[in-house]
């Protein structure tokens, strides 16, 4: 495993493809867009099987999965939990990964708008001083 | 009452001065996920039937990446047993993270006794309770008792220059 870059390097190349890829126009594509960049990076650079079921002991990082997923309300943004992070993707495919650490606002980890050019907190304006 | 319901409800009868937010998923059989906070420090807990309570406790910068997709530090098959860890990281405000921990407080938080684990590795209490107190303790051994509590002994080397962890095996 020597020379395997760190995850948090593998994270900072997870979010310069996913920020270079062409915007989504849907919840789905942006979905999948989300799911497949992570799965490619992982591939290349961690070293590690793609084995989702064995998410609880290998450390590679996975995608969130749908079990994950809830609806902001009065909002077209669904939002997956993890244990250190939150991921919106909105329904024109706006992406956005937050810590779930508060500060005095959100603290935005990456953020790409959807092909109409809205961002997630354009498409839901309460989510601009919350994570809701 | 779900058990990330109940979870919460028993938190906050022990800390009414935390924070505590819990959500659940649109699916209703997928996860459940429970945050407390105490000024910087911050507990996480995400609750499946099938996997039972994953936990993990930071105090850090929001901002850092560090953490980001990383699976549960620990996990527990029990609502009490999720109660009691996360009831001790928030009484001590420490990480789960590679913290060494003490036998004894694992045994403790896993709610076993002396008793229990010296019955169920065939010693006198007496023996066991040895074995806790000692500064050096065979590989074998500890492997034996993690193992009535109901865990695996792995045995990690780590390497800063490389940032690589190794687990190790013996032949």
């Amino acid at each position: 495993m020597s020379g395997i870059p760190s995850k948090e390097i593998r994270l900072k190349e997870f979010f310069r493809r996913l920020h270079s890829a062409v915007a989504t126009a849907s919840f789905e594509k942006a979905y999948e867009l989300l799911c497949s960049t992570l799965d490619q990076v992982e591939d290349e650079l961690s070293g590690l099987p793609n084995e989702p079921d064995q998410w609880m002991t290998l450390d590679r990082m996975f995608p969130p999965q749908t079990d994950r997923m809830s609806s902001v309300s009065g909002c077209d943004v669904k939002r997956f939990d993890s244990l250190r992070h939150i991921t919106y993707i909105a329904r024109n495919g706006a992406i956005e990964i937050r810590s779930r650490r508060k500060a005095e606002k959100p603290v935005i980890h990456f953020s790409k708008a959807g092909s109409d050019g809205k961002h997630v907190s354009d498409v839901c304006p309460k989510l601009v001083d919350e994570n809701l | 009452m779900s058990p990330i319901e109940q979870l919460s409800q028993d938190l906050k009868a022990q800390f009414p001065e935390t924070e505590i937010e819990i959500r659940k998923s649109d699916d209703p059989n997928g996860f459940q996920f429970l945050s407390l906070v105490v000024g910087d420090f911050a507990v996480a807990v995400e609750w499946k039937s099938e996997h039972g309570f994953g936990i993990s406790s930071f105090r850090e910068d929001p901002s850092s990446l560090d953490g980001l997709f990383d699976s549960p530090s620990e996990w527990y098959t029990t609502e009490q047993g999720a109660f009691h860890r996360v009831a001790s990281l928030v009484c001590d405000l420490r990480s789960t993270r590679l913290q060494p921990v003490k036998i004894s407080d694992v045994r403790q938080e896993r709610g076993m006794s002396q008793e229990e684990i010296s019955r169920l590795l065939r010693i006198k209490q007496a023996t066991y309770s040895k074995l806790e107190r000692r500064e050096d303790v065979k590989i074998s051994s500890l492997q034996k008792v993690v193992e009535a509590m109901g865990g695996k002994l792995l045995i990690q080397a780590v390497f800063k220059d490389t940032r690589d962890v190794r687990e190790l095996t013996f032949q």
